[in-house]
């Protein structure tokens, strides 16, 4: 392929990817109920400047506005207590990172910047919650080449600002 | 601060009209120039473009003549290994990432700090998978290094706390960066190597955590024999080319081996099998073997000896693979003597290799068992 053939076809990729994104989204808008459904992506303000989102996974039952979430980022590399949301969803590629889960009770302004989310196939939420509550329970088991990335200097350089991020949520809710 | 990569992010039209011609050659220049600080910080640049799956060229450095050609008259440019780094790279960035990137967009001044990190990450990432050797020796040094900044053996004498090619570290904070000027570490590198490998490269979970240790251990002595300041690329540098020396010489044949004993194309066999192809699609695809086979052999049900066995020999073969071998296999004797393995298991523990990768190969239907376990989410297809 030559540089012209190839740089047309990379600018119609991305107006492919565009229109995909696109119709995601409408779609999500039309199905979105006042509170933040499982498996949402919200964009929260205090976090933004890091490149995270963060995916809901669940809700207090006698409060729904009272969400369980994790950060959602787009780094690749993916530990022992991640998940990984493949390209071919509607989310993807994104790295649900349990570890760094919590609750928040969202208020509106929380809720702003809500345009343009897609939300992450259920399936990736189940699995994020069960990976959220073996932490928990001290019962986390990664796979051997999840164990090696929890050991990737890289990683766990970014595992420094997720903490971080975590913290700034933790301290403004 | 720089907002090229916002600008661009934020001219494109959520209809899906693709980018005009003239913003996206212009974003392709920025990208161009913001990879190539990249590949040179990740001390890249010397090295072959195969180790960033980019194959076929010599080197990064296109002759000037042909780029200040392409300068004057860009319709007249010829690309070179870098515009195909740049491809896969826009592709990474700019096309699979792009809700996240527009999304970020919609609420930051800038994001142009969040591309340059997924540069990074794509970097990180390419190098993982196409030049596993590197990458191991990376992951252990930098781990090792980073043990001693921990426990105040070592300090940071140049600018920023990341651990990059230009850091400078002292054994005392008070030190002179400029000492590392001309600092030789060869020779202390060999004689280390003898002791660390083959698991400085195959070693995975607590056996590489010994492995940092031993490393971190070799470096502490350094001031003791004079070396008290010295830069990580000139630290680096001598440690792969050692390790990439003696998996060189795996394949010279010595006097008296004049042909395979039986079993000894096994080996071409498997290493087949693990050769890592050119597109990005491929390599996601083979990356994702890798990480299932490691799994799968975790839970394969042999002896504890024989797991360790398996384990040592597949890290190898996969950096074999990648460092681009030919037919000619190394003797077993030869390999015995590396990984510690005794000759005569070879041929069963290649036998049992070739069958675990086959059940991970993604056009193998048995697979599914494979993914299933990890609930489906062990996707083959584009990852990016």
């Amino acid at each position: 392929m030559d540089d012209c053939t190839l740089h047309e076809e990379l600018r119609r990729q991305t107006g492919e990817a565009l229109r995909r994104h696109a119709s995601a989204a409408l779609w999500e808008e039309r199905r979105r109920a006042a509170s933040p459904v499982a498996g949402e992506l919200l964009l929260m303000r205090e976090t933004a400047e890091h490149a995270i989102e963060w995916a809901v996974l669940g809700s207090a039952p006698d409060e729904p506005q009272r969400v369980l979430m994790v950060p959602a980022d787009t780094v690749p590399l993916v530990g022992s207590a991640d998940v990984e949301v493949p390209a071919d969803d509607a989310a993807g590629p994104l790295s649900l990172r349990c570890r760094y889960g919590l609750w928040r009770r969202l208020g509106d302004s929380d809720l702003g910047p809500r345009q343009g989310s897609v939300a992450v196939a259920p399936e990736y939420v189940a699995w994020a919650l069960e990976k959220y509550r073996a932490i928990a329970a001290r019962a986390l088991v990664g796979s051997a080449s999840e164990r090696d990335v929890d050991t990737d200097p890289e990683y766990q350089e970014w595992e420094e600002v997720l903490a971080l991020a975590q913290g700034a949520l933790e301290r403004s809710g | 601060m720089s907002r090229e990569f916002t600008d661009y992010v934020r001219s494109l039209n959520p209809a899906g009209d693709p980018p005009d011609a003239m913003s996206f050659e212009r974003l392709w220049e920025v990208l161009r120039a913001a990879l190539r600080r990249e590949v040179k910080r990740r001390g890249l640049w010397e090295s072959p473009p195969s180790y960033l799956g980019v194959y076929g060229w010599g080197s990064w450095q296109m002759p000037e003549r042909i780029r200040a050609g392409a300068e004057r008259s860009p319709a007249s440019r010829q690309s070179d290994a870098l515009d195909e780094l740049v491809a896969d790279c826009y592709s990474y960035v700019f096309i699979t990432r792009l809700r996240s990137l527009r999304r970020l967009a919609g609420v930051n001044p800038s994001i142009d700090g969040v591309v340059v990190r997924s540069i990074r990450n794509f970097l990180h990432d390419t190098q993982r998978s196409q030049d596993p050797l590197g990458f191991r020796i990376f992951k252990v040094l930098r781990a090792a290094l980073k043990r001693l900044l921990d426990r105040g053996r070592l300090h940071i004498l140049s600018d920023g706390p990341k651990i990059a090619n230009e850091t400078i570290f002292g054994s005392r904070a008070e030190a002179e960066p400029s000492s590392a000027e001309g600092v030789e570490l060869h020779e202390p590198v060999r004689t280390w190597n003898d002791a660390l490998l083959p698991e400085l490269v195959t070693a995975r979970g607590e056996e590489e955590g010994a492995v940092v240790e031993e490393l971190a251990n070799r470096l502490a002595e350094l001031p003791a024999q004079g070396i008290g300041v010295f830069r990580f690329r000139d630290l680096i540098d001598p440690l792969k080319a050692d390790v990439r020396a003696r998996w060189a010489a795996l394949f010279e044949w010595t006097e008296g081996e004049t042909g395979l004993e039986e079993g000894e194309d096994e080996l071409v066999k498997v290493v087949r099998l693990l050769q890592p192809d050119t597109g990005v699609e491929d390599r996601d695809a083979f990356r994702a073997l890798a990480a299932a086979v490691e799994d799968e052999l975790e839970r394969l049900e042999v002896r504890k000896g024989t797991r360790r066995h398996l384990t040592t020999l597949w890290q190898f073969l996969r950096t074999f693979a990648a460092e681009g071998v030919e037919d000619q296999p190394p003797s077993h004797r030869k390999l015995s003597a590396l990984l510690g393995i005794p000759r005569d298991r070879f041929a069963g523990l290649y036998a049992t290799l070739r069958e675990v990768i086959e059940r991970c190969n993604p056009s193998n239907p048995a697979r599914r068992t494979v993914s299933s376990s990890r609930r489906g989410v062990l996707s083959f297809g584009p990852r990016r």
